[in-house]
């Protein structure tokens, strides 16, 4: 052979290789059996999207069959017909059929049949079928990703999700900076992109640490840092329209569990309430109390209301050695029990009323956390665990729904899973709900969404679909604080890198 | 004469002598270096490829073509898979190492000794290769260490097919093509191979060998690649340096992209760094080697001729010589033959011809020295102690867990460090020997000196060549320091601390970028213990998708399924919640009806699902009987200091009393030892007879409070062999008293010699513990 016709040979091989991986996702239309058996089973796929509902922008709801067999065949029948057909182990839908499907069928339901193909015939198992919403959730979310791990942070990365699709951009990667710092709390005022802040901060650089302030496509690093308890800006929260962030200001800590199935233990060693004015990088103490841990404030949609968490504890040592009071805490870590309180604001005094008890779960030797209250002020969804601040790592934290105008409280189980229900997020609309649940595995949080219809009844929640449906099995990161926002994010990416690498700007105390 | 003629080289038959030669030479550096992989580094290989995986799916295609190097690293980590049988993974680095020499040595034309170059890279690469040691356990891209052997490969085939294009139009599209394509793919080594086509482009240029017009697009594609080789890799890190653009980051960065968090290093700097730089020492070593090779050769001076001949003539006299001498050894033994000069009557032309047949043979000699010089260069400069390959020794039993193995591997070294006895100990407690063998060895458990101060001094002291490359690079200290971490997650795990396992093996899961599958079935096994069926069964789902541990994977997940699989879990401490959590979970989970049933679904061996019960119910017996809390970071690996928690000593299983007592014995907690012995010894050995660690740690302390005279008035009956060891220790006392003290190291030394258990038990110095 002559040296020309080998290159020859080896340049079309390699253009049949590269063709062979482009075209190796793609899936062709199949056909479904006509001669089959009926099973009256349903069908074990992953992940869970039986009998469920889907807003009508969702992106395709691929999943696996959990079964070992010759072929498979998946069909998607809507109300009018129509029909979407796929092969394979995994279904995978043409983004552009599924979006005509559940278009076409608003407020109806898609009947899926199953078939799988066994020793040379195929079994059809019991058709179910799945609900598509009238109601259109927002199009991303935004999220933490992070190694469910316990000391170490190698890599988080803030993460939006356009879940009309598949697309995931990382608008902030901790790799890019030099020492890998913590990334955490992001906060968007509105579910709305202008104006969002998260905190980049590292134990061992106390220089460079601070919170990340976005005013549309500028951003500014604020030290965020309360005087008063030498401590920094901790959870926000954003008013839905001015300047102001309500912060918890917490002296967190973690420890670990030798035998338990709940392995990590995070608590704060004191904590108190503050409120900062982002535009003047100034910050003043709403509440410093030694016997009162408040934290995670939330602002109703008003904005003239603050709802947040408190534990009462009377410490036997003072915020004045923090180490030692650590200490102290350890071993009270599991005593530690919040309740829900609500207070006014005046924004024209910039004052706050008399805290309120809104829900009493101490009492019940109970901690009730993360108050989210729906757009139309009618709902408050809370996470209550055992004990502790940080309910991700307990396994029987729930969510538990309040109703706002009756009173009326009930532990939300259309929602809650065999494991830990924690952080949560109310869609613009108050009709969906976005929440982080352990329940797959026990270690990896996963995203979850319901449909919340006005008497506060949620629909079976499903996990947010992925293009493959094993993604979830094989990412080992958690999805941590999902914010439901509206829009994507605007900021440019390198701008954020730019100022995580400035210094921060003193925040001012009042 | 016409015999003499015949032999003499002509072309045709030099040729293929040289070809001999070549193919010879080659050979045997491929037969040492599989040697040098396959036997030596055999179990290197071995714990690499435990610390890495390949996954037969998209998803991880795709994650590794997000980092420069991505391509590289994922061939490589598909290579390394078969590490697994370090034979065949010394094959592999072997050919792939010889497959490298070989095209450089065509591509540069070498010949002769200047060929000998071409081994060069291989040699550096086997010794860079082999220098992170005890690193190799660390969570790194374990793929990196391997991958140059592949990119060298790879670098040297870009340029072979940019020279094979005659066209220069596509030769000028081929090298943006290269540029382009295998910077992304290769990293690095993209811009070493466009090199070599710039610098080849130039030599071409420069040596006249084409016409004016020639040359012009000759040079506008060396301007092109140059820039092409600077534009990709900013093209390509854009989002990422375009904040801080550092040239050299530029280059480096695609290497060092995975290694970053201990990029500041000097392991990283010398094994990664180095690497990096590696393709410049062989740019520059090529093309000098190649303008030797290509240099046309001068005649050489008559003078020099002369002596030459000189130098030859003595040898084939000396040759003849001998050959007669044999001759005339087996003809006439004992009479003495007339030495005569074998040249004599030659012709001219048949001398020069012997000349130059002995000239070949010389060279060819001096191809060979070298070669071997080169092998032993390789064999020395990748010097490790024997620590350290006994190490990777356990390591690799404890996988399989092969616990006789560990004990025979350990009972090799005389100066066993931290990890062998932390690996022995273990041995010791699965095969049941561990109450009777405890303190059999120098150091161990808690009381282990850290390897540094221990090997690292005798290394210094006793080891010139180790002392050599300590003092040039402390690259020892940083790499031997790191044998306190190797696997510890795996032996807290076997220990039952299954908590502080998945902590640290999620740990160094993330620092290996979700890669490893050594880490993974830490957490597998983790997660079994504990009962988390749903995570075990997540670790497990990926480790069935690799090609060697699937079959470990299978088993497991038909474990999972098994009716006992929940037996023994161990509550939730005091959270009922927990409690009733978990048994909700067991309600729910769908069983297999029997072990056969989930053998028979997942095609194992129902034996083998018992033997996983079997090890995990004794993990869980192990497990701490009450919850505690531990603090953040590294433990330092005192397993046994770890699991002596007194205050649940009368709620353990007998099993871990044992080591709870062992525990307390190695860290002098006298009076629980003593509280908690005696009554053991007296209820379970009433006529004495207790394992050796027992009666020996119980013997030390009564011989330490009592006095020689009174240490045997108890209860307990000694063994006459304890009895005479203690009586052959007091008069050593009485002999060195006043000259040392009996914590002294010869006090310590003797003890060690002569008890079993008095070693730690007496001495009440407890400044050897401080720095726990």
């Amino acid at each position: 052979m002559k040296k020309t016709q080998t290159i020859k040979l080896v340049l079309v091989s390699l253009s049949v290789a590269a063709a062979f991986l482009a075209s190796s996702g793609c899936r062709h239309a199949a056909k479904a059996p006509s001669i089959y058996d009926e099973s009256s089973e349903l069908p074990v796929v992953y992940p869970d999207y039986v009998e469920t509902t889907f807003p009508p922008n969702i992106a395709p709801a691929n999943f696996m069959i959990e079964e070992d067999a010759q072929d498979y065949v998946v069909r998607l029948t809507g109300a009018d017909g129509a029909v979407v057909c796929v092969s394979g182990k995994k279904a995978i839908f043409p983004e552009k059929q599924w979006r005509k499907l559940l278009n076409a069928n608003r407020g109806g339901k898609i009947a899926v049949d199953v078939f799988v193909k066994k020793d040379g015939k195929w079994l059809k198992y019991k058709t179910f079928e799945n609900d598509v919403s009238n109601d259109p959730t927002d199009a991303y979310l935004a999220y933490r990703l992070i190694e469910p791990g316990y000391d170490y942070g190698h890599r988080i990365a803030l993460a939006q999700r356009h879940v009309e699709n598949f697309d995931e951009q990382l608008f902030f990667d901790n790799r890019n900076t030099a020492s890998s710092p913590c990334v955490n709390c992001h906060s968007f005022q509105d579910r709305k992109t202008d104006r969002f802040l998260f905190h980049y901060r590292r134990t061992d650089d106390p220089i460079h640490g601070g919170t990340i302030v976005v005013n549309g496509r500028q951003a500014v690093k604020l030290s965020g840092k309360v005087d008063v308890d030498g401590i920094n800006c901790t959870y926000p929260s954003w008013r839905p329209s001015g300047d102001l962030v309500a912060f918890s200001a917490n002296y967190t800590r973690q420890f670990f569990h030798s035998l338990s199935s709940q392995k990590l233990e995070v608590f704060d060693a004191f904590s108190d309430l503050v409120l900062m004015d982002a535009a003047k990088n100034e910050i003043r103490v709403i509440a410093k109390t030694d016997d009162e841990f408040e934290t995670f404030p939330y602002w109703a949609p008003d904005g003239n209301t603050l709802y947040y968490c408190s534990a009462h504890v009377v410490p036997n040592t003072t915020q004045d050695s923090p180490e030692v009071r650590v200490e102290e805490m350890v071993k009270r870590a599991t005593d530690l029990r919040y309740n829900i309180y609500k207070m006014s604001f005046d924004e024209s005094t910039l004052t706050f009323g008399t805290p309120e008890l809104v829900v009493d779960a101490a009492s019940q030797g109970r901690s009730a956390l993360f108050p989210r209250i729906s757009p139309d002020g009618k709902w408050l969804v809370y996470t209550l665990a055992e004990s502790g601040t940080f309910s991700i790592w307990r396994p029987e934290a729930d969510l538990y729904l309040l109703n706002l105008e009756t009173g009326d409280v009930r532990a939300w189980d259309e929602v809650n899973g065999g494991d830990s229900d924690s952080y949560h997020s109310w869609s613009s609309s108050g009709r969906w709900l976005v929440f982080s649940s352990r329940r797959e595995d026990g270690q990896y949080t996963r995203l979850y969404l319901t449909h919340v219809d006005e008497n506060g009844v949620a629909t079976k929640p499903f996990v947010i679909p992925q293009r493959d449906p094993e993604h979830n099995r094989r990412r080992y990161k958690s999805y941590n604080v999902p914010e439901m926002i509206v829009e994507p994010i605007k900021i440019d990416y390198r701008e954020l890198v730019k100022t995580a690498k400035e210094e921060p700007l003193g925040t001012k105390n009042l | 004469m016409q015999e003499t003629l015949a032999s003499a080289p002509t072309m045709a038959n030099r040729r293929k002598r040289v070809f001999t030669q070549e193919t010879l030479t080659s050979l045997a550096f491929f037969l040492f270096l599989w040697y040098f992989w396959g036997v030596r580094y055999g179990d290197y290989l071995f714990a690499a490829q435990e610390n890495s995986i390949f996954l037969y799916d998209y998803e991880y295609f795709s994650r590794w073509l997000q980092v420069p190097e991505g391509l590289l690293c994922y061939a490589t980590s598909f290579l390394m898979q078969f590490f697994y049988f370090p034979i065949l993974g010394g094959a592999i680095l072997a050919a792939l190492t010889i497959a490298g020499q070989i095209l450089m040595a065509r591509l540069a034309e070498l010949k002769g000794v200047a060929r000998l170059t071409s081994f060069l890279p291989g040699a550096f690469v086997a010794v860079s290769s082999t220098w992170p040691a005890y690193y190799v356990y660390i969570p790194y891209e374990q793929p990196l260490i391997f991958s140059e052997s592949l990119a060298i490969l790879v670098a040297l085939g870009g340029f072979a097919l940019y020279r094979a294009f005659e066209n220069k139009r596509w030769r000028s599209l081929l090298g943006v093509a290269l540029v382009v394509v295998l910077y992304p793919l290769v990293g690095f080594w993209g811009f070493f191979a466009t090199a070599l086509c710039c610098a080849w482009e130039l030599a071409r240029l420069l040596s006249g060998w084409k016409e004016r017009d020639v040359r012009k697009v000759a040079l506008g594609g060396v301007v092109l690649l140059a820039l092409g080789a600077i534009l990709a890799p900013l093209f390509w890190h854009w989002e990422s340096f375009y904040l801080s653009i550092k040239s050299n980051d530029v280059f480096l960065r695609g290497l060092l992209e995975d290694v970053r968090y201990d990029k500041s290093s000097l392991v990283a700097r010398v094994a990664y760094g180095g690497a990096a730089l590696a393709p410049l020492t062989i740019l520059i070593v090529l093309f000098v080697a190649r303008t030797i090779a290509c240099r046309p050769k001068k005649a050489p001076s008559a003078r020099r001729v002369a002596r030459q001949e000189e130098r030859y003539r003595a040898r084939i006299v000396a040759k003849e010589n001998k050959r007669k001498a044999r001759e005339n050894d087996s003809k006439r033994k004992g009479k003495s033959e007339t030495r005569s000069d074998p040249l004599a009557g030659l012709s001219e032309e048949e001398k020069r011809a012997r000349f130059e047949r002995e000239r070949e043979r010389a060279r060819v000699r001096l191809v060979w020295e070298l070669l071997v010089v080169l092998a032993a260069f390789v064999f020395l400069a990748a010097y490790h102690t024997k620590s350290f390959f006994i190490v990777l020794k356990q390591t690799r039993a404890l996988a399989v867990e092969d616990w006789e193995e560990i004990l025979r591997v350990e009972a090799n070294d005389l100066f066993p460090i931290n990890p062998e006895i932390q690996m022995r100990n273990l041995a010791l407690f699965y095969t049941g020997q561990l109450t009777e063998r405890a303190f059999e060895r120098p150091v161990g458990g808690l009381a282990t000196l850290p390897v540094t101060g221990y090997d690292y001094g005798r290394a210094l002291h006793g080891n010139l060549l180790c002392k050599f490359k300590v003092k040039l690079f402390t690259l020892r200290r940083d790499t031997e320091q790191c044998a306190e971490r190797v696997l510890c997650e795996l032996l807290y795990c076997y220990w039952g601390q299954t908590n502080i396992a998945a902590r640290i093996a999620t740990n160094n899961l993330i620092a290996s970028e979700d890669r490893s599958a050594s880490f993974l079935r830490t957490l597998a096994i983790a997660a079994m213990v504990n009962g988390e069926d749903k995570l075990a069964r997540r670790y497990l789902r990926t480790l069935s998708q690799t090609l060697f541990y699937r079959d470990w994977a299978a088993v497991r997940l038909a474990y999972l399924e098994t009716p006992g699989f929940y037996e023994g879990v161990r509550d939730y401490h005091d959270d009922e919640a927990f409690g009733e959590l978990l048994k909700k979970r067991q309600e729910e989970r769908p069983r297999a009806a029997s072990d056969e049933d989930a053998a028979k679904r997942y095609g194992v061996d129902v034996d083998e699902i018992r033997n996983v019960a079997a090890t995990v119910l004794r993990m869980r017996e192990l497990r701490p009987v009450v919850d505690y809390t531990t603090t953040r970071g590294y433990p330092n690996l005192v397993f046994l200091y770890q699991l002596a928690k007194e205050e649940e000593f009368d709620e353990s299983p007998r099993d871990r009393q044992d080591i709870i007592l062992i525990s307390a014995l190695m860290q002098k907690k006298k009076d629980f030892f003593l509280e908690h012995i005696e009554p053991i010894l007296k209820k379970e050995y009433p006529n004495g007879g207790a394992p050796k660690a027992y009666e020996q740690g119980y013997a030390t302390w009564r011989f330490q409070a009592f006095g020689r005279d009174k240490w045997k008035d108890c209860d307990y009956k000694f063994s006459p062999e304890t009895i005479e060891l203690f009586e052959q220790f007091a008069d050593y006392i009485v002999a060195v008293q006043g000259v040392s003290g009996t914590s002294s190291d010869e006090v310590q030394e003797v003890l060690r010699n002569s008890c079993r258990g008095m070693y730690w038990g007496y001495a009440s110095d407890e400044s050897v513990f401080n720095h726990y």
